[in-house]
């Protein structure tokens, strides 16, 4: 079997993070030039099917709670707390790599290990996409070992 | 369920985020009257299925500590027959997990993500199907 390319992951991981954002936090993703200042928030989650690396999502503290009040259903004007936000974000990064890699290889064995909050952006080359939410931005990126 | 008493429902979820989703979406309107039961873990829910019959278990295979199959073996030998329901959920839509679920006992597979009204529909159906638990 050849290994994916780059396009291949790409397109994957663009439809996996515009779908679960839409049905998770009724979100939308819009694909955005790279470039933007590198968001504060970040999780990563290790997997392992037949790639094997690491997922990380970067997120601006503004998006990571609008997304968390949505999933949460809090009603207008009243802020998740840290936890919350936390765990929306630690959610979503598991949700996005299971789905990105279920859609790329779905017949392989797929194993995520439970994700970090907090750990330093990767200098490790890999694929970066970069979306604009509706109050920040988002970027994911893909590392392979 | 016996006239008048809520069915009884196991949620297996690590997520603190999505346990309070869930318990969001069993009780929206509609849906039969439930009192819920939560472990982070299946090894928190062991003694919780020792414990309490139920009606329906909801899994999410992140909360799995141990092997997939040990809490529906666990349920198998401790709540009466026929087994509850269980509907898993997970970030895994690989054929091989699905099948695997299934396999062990698994009634109903949710790949995460999912709407909140397929949960409900899930939901609704296998209570609807539940074995009487009380």
């Amino acid at each position: 079997m050849l290994p994916p390319s780059l396009t291949e992951i790409g397109e994957a991981l663009d439809q996996s993070i515009q779908h679960t954002l839409e049905i998770m936090c009724f979100a939308e993703a819009a694909p955005a030039p790279a470039g933007h200042a590198e968001p504060s928030m970040r999780a990563r989650v290790a997997f392992r099917s037949s790639l094997a690396g690491f997922l990380e999502l970067a997120i601006t503290p503004t998006a990571a709670r609008t997304l968390a009040a949505a999933l949460l259903g809090l009603p207008a004007g009243e802020p998740p707390c840290k936890d919350d936000v936390d765990g929306t974000i630690c959610e979503l990064s598991t949700v996005i790599c299971g789905r990105f890699l279920s859609l790329f290889d779905p017949s392989s064995s797929l194993q995520l290990e439970s994700p970090r909050l907090g750990v330093h952006a990767s200098t490790a080359p890999g694929l970066r996409l970069s979306f604009k939410l509706d109050d920040g931005d988002l970027i994911a990126s893909v590392h392979l070992d | 369920m016996t006239c008048g008493m809520p069915f009884k429902v196991l949620l297996v979820e690590g997520s603190a985020v999505l346990r309070q989703v869930i318990c969001r979406i069993l009780q929206m309107p509609g849906l039969p009257e439930t009192s819920c039961l939560v472990a982070e873990n299946s090894e928190a829910a062991e003694p919780l299925l020792s414990a309490h019959a139920v009606d329906l278990i909801i899994l999410d295979t992140n909360a799995l500590a141990s092997e997939p199959g040990s809490l529906l073996q666990h349920a198998g030998r401790t709540q009466k027959l026929p087994t509850p329901p269980c509907i898993v959920i997970s970030a895994d839509a690989t054929a091989i997990r699905v099948q695997q679920m299934f396999d062990l006992g698994a009634t109903a597979y949710l790949p995460k993500p999912f709407a909140p009204a397929a949960l409900r529909f899930e939901i609704e159906r296998s209570l609807r199907a539940a074995p009487i638990s009380n």
